[in-house]
């Protein structure tokens, strides 16, 4: 007897399971040591902050999908990733109010306007993160120690990075014994600087000075297969060959590229902003020209521009170029011989 | 030990890899059926042409339908009895429709004379005379291409190796693994045959690294035949596409657009080899092959079918009751039948019934995870591809690689947005093939 089947479709009728609501919750659960490590040090600041970005981000993903007539994408979480790394970039210090208008520029104008998740140029943390350092530049480089303050620095709650920062002007200057000398009180102590740098117990942005939370997140992040590596990785390297021949030019030793790697947000960006899948290369070829790029614009707009920071604008110079580097690192097609290489 | 493998390809995960099924059970013979449905399409050729009359007494083995140019192939009944149509117009398994010799079974199961031959003997015959057996018997490549196998031995290029791919990677199919399991040394002799076909002086079976039995079986028959090897080979999908298994195997690629033989080597199925040994040895046509049907039915097993059984001697009532899509070939590269009056042809090795169509929606939008172009195994990038599909950018398919695609289903398969970026690529071929 002839019997109707109630669903035909196209093959596959298989499907791995997977959606970007699980990939963005994993990204949650690999920033939550961070999320964690910015409370244990900057206490209530902290948790305003998350809270308020967090929170706006999904009234601004909300609102915008409405007004620009899209379906509702709050339940995809991206919002949330957003809204959680723009905190993490941001100062303890940062008022509330101008973080809240951050996740506006983030959600409403660098995501939905360019037409939402996946078709956004920029990472929209680090070009809101990027557009808040310009438009309110006092606030935005105002440091306050931890809470549990270790290692204060004689003057202010300097970052680490406007240490080398002033350090870099001296030379500018001409004043290369000066800079020596203050980068030598700088490290007088390399052991105890190395091991703040790595807990996170010093003034910066709240989510981006503890390397052991962002390398406990990574490595989730590898397990679950969320991340491409090969950004992480040259990034990181590139970076430390930069400063490594920058640091003996002027004669700083090998420990300034340790810092250089451990200071500022270069870490979280590595692992957190630069590996953002919207916003990074297709292939692994694309993705190391990528990291490359990301490491020596870092180093060079650290040192040698008026920013004491570069991964922002690192970020979003490369994130401009992705397009460019998509188009010339296409993989070579199963069967087909490089044009340079003969039959 | 040394295993092989390719690169790009996905690991299909536990819950969708259900061999488990149909490995251990027992082999059902299937009675004949009282009505056999032969599709004169069965190969990838033009359809044969029928030589027998409604009302024509047959016999089991007998040839009913003769090629129609080199790319077909005869068609022979596998059971003795009466025509009583030839021209029924039938639901075939690849989703089209196509004419059918329909055969009343008188079960009497009268044989026609089979020109039997002797192990020595055969392994005397010429390379002429083992295509020509090819050619007669009506063999196609039983992998699921339905390629006319004479095609593959009878050109001018040299063959260096004959691959025999018994790597069955589709998740829920088991039919080759029982061919190698019972017939390991028919599928030896037919692999020796072929080598005496093609001239090649090396031939390889490839086996998956989660059939580990037929691996050592195999191991231990080919002691002392220098010639022929098995290679064992990661369990990977798409692991058994011709393509990948030749590069994973030799490091060599079959150049682009082009074919296996092209680069001196030869593929064909373990139930290919098994079928010519049957055909040299016996006489035998090729008239029925192993089934597995499996999924959400209430005893998975593999059946020796006659081929023309039609889906509804398999699947039970009760079975089809519970479940909502019924599907012909695999998990991954089959085709959903709407139907179960379709019946088994040379190419289909598999039925398999789901409670339900897995998810396949709704698509979001692509979040350049890049999955499907990592995952590609050949290297191409289906995002890219489905999107220039979506926005009618036809002109620029080709020139992205759309023609190496060969339809294995991983973009689709990994890809978190839901976006059925196969389906796209599918449309691509076919908007290419139209201009």
């Amino acid at each position: 007897m002839e019997n109707f089947m109630k669903k035909i479709s196209f093959s596959p009728f298989a499907h791995s399971g997977d959606s970007v609501k699980k990939a963005m919750l994993d990204v949650i659960i690999a920033l939550l040591p961070v999320v964690l490590a910015s409370i244990l040090f900057f206490r209530t600041d902290s948790v305003l902050l998350l809270v308020a970005t967090v929170g706006s981000a999904i009234i601004f993903e909300y609102l915008s999908r409405k007004v620009l007539k899209r379906y509702n994408s709050v339940d995809d979480l991206s919002a949330v990733v957003t809204g959680l790394i723009l905190a993490l970039t941001l100062p303890p210090a940062t008022p509330i109010p101008i973080a809240i208008f951050g996740s506006f520029i983030a959600i409403v104008v660098v995501k939905q306007l360019f037409g939402g998740l996946g078709n956004n140029i920029f990472n929209p943390a680090a070009a809101a993160r990027g557009f808040l350092l310009i438009a309110f530049s006092v606030p935005l480089t105002t440091w306050t120690n931890p809470a549990t303050a270790a290692y204060v620095d004689a003057t202010s709650s300097a970052t680490p990075l406007a240490i080398v920062k002033s350090i870099m002007l001296n030379i500018k200057a001409g004043d290369l014994e000066v800079a020596k000398e203050a980068y030598n009180t700088f490290i007088s102590d390399p052991s105890h600087l190395i091991q703040l740098l790595f807990t996170g117990n010093v003034a910066g942005s709240i989510g981006e000075t503890s390397a052991i939370a962002i390398l406990i997140g990574l490595i989730y992040l590898v397990i679950k297969k969320r991340i491409h590596l090969e950004i992480t990785l040259t990034y990181v390297l590139t970076s430390f060959i930069v400063s490594l021949i920058i640091g003996l030019i002027y004669g700083f030793g090998l420990l300034f590229p340790l810092i250089s790697i451990l200071s500022g947000g270069l870490l979280f960006g590595a692992v957190f902003m630069a590996t953002d899948w919207v916003t990074s290369p297709n292939t692994k070829k694309g993705r190391i020209i990528f990291g490359v790029g990301l490491g020596v614009l870092t180093i060079v707009i650290r040192l040698f521009s008026n920013f004491p920071e570069g991964v922002l604008f690192s970020i979003l110079i490369m994130n401009m170029i992705v397009p460019l580097i998509d188009r010339h690192t296409k993989n070579r097609i199963f069967g087909k011989v490089k044009k340079n290489e003969k039959k | 030990m040394k295993k092989f493998s390719f690169k790009g390809g996905t690991h299909i995960h536990k819950a969708a890899e259900k061999k488990n099924l149909t490995v251990s059970s027992e082999v059902e013979i299937l009675k004949s059926p009282e009505y056999l449905y032969l599709p004169l399409n069965q190969q990838l050729g033009k359809p044969s042409i029928p030589i027998v009359n409604v009302g024509d007494q047959v016999k089991a083995g007998q040839k009913i339908a003769e090629k129609d140019g080199a790319f077909s192939s005869n068609l022979h009944s596998p059971i003795s009895g009466t025509v009583e149509k030839i021209d029924y117009l039938i639901n075939e398994p690849t989703g089209n429709r196509s004419k059918a010799i329909v055969i009343k079974n008188d079960f009497n199961n009268q044989e026609i004379a089979f020109i039997k031959r002797s192990t020595q003997e055969a392994l005397g015959l010429t390379s002429k005379n083992i295509t020509d057996i090819m050619e007669e018997a009506g063999l196609v490549g039983l992998g699921g291409a339905t390629f006319p196998t004479s095609i593959k031995y009878t050109g001018n290029k040299k063959c260096e190796m004959v691959i025999l791919n018994g790597i069955e990677c589709e998740p829920y199919n088991t039919a080759d693994y029982i061919i190698m399991k019972k017939h390991y040394k028919e599928v030896i002799r037919g692999l020796k045959y072929m080598l005496i076909a093609s001239g090649a002086p090396k031939g390889v079976i490839c086996v998956e690294d989660n059939k580990m039995d037929v691996y050592e079986a195999i191991k231990n028959e080919l002691k002392g035949e220098p010639a022929i090897s098995v290679a064992l080979f990661k369990e990977k999908y798409p692991q058994g596409a011709e393509k990948q298994l030749i590069s994973a195997l030799t490091k060599k690629e079959v150049p682009y657009g082009g074919l296996p033989i092209d680069i001196g080597i030869i593929v064909n199925n373990v139930g290919t080899a098994m079928a010519l040994c049957e055909a040299v040895e016996e006489g035998k046509p090729l008239t029925h092959h192993y089934l597995t049907v499996t999924g959400n039915v209430s005893s998975p097993k593999n059946y020796l079918v006659p081929i023309g059984t039609l889906f509804s001697e398999v699947v039970s009532e009760d079975d089809l009751a519970k479940n909502k899509v019924l599907l012909a070939g695999g998990l991954m590269m089959g085709k959903a039948m709407y139907t179960t009056h379709t019946p088994v042809t040379k190419g289909i090795n598999a039925v398999i019934c789901l409670e339900d169509m897995p998810n396949k929606g709704p698509e979001l939008p692509c979040v350049r995870c890049s999955s499907c172009i990592d995952e590609c195994p050949a290297f191409l990038e289906p995002t890219t591809l489905a999107n220039l599909v979506k926005y009618n950018k036809y002109d620029q398919l080709e020139e992205n690689g759309l023609l190496a695609c060969i339809e294995c289903g991983t973009c689709s398969y990994v890809c978190p947005s839901h976006i059925q970026l196969l389906d796209y690529i599918r449309h691509g071929k076919y908007e290419l093939r139209r201009r």
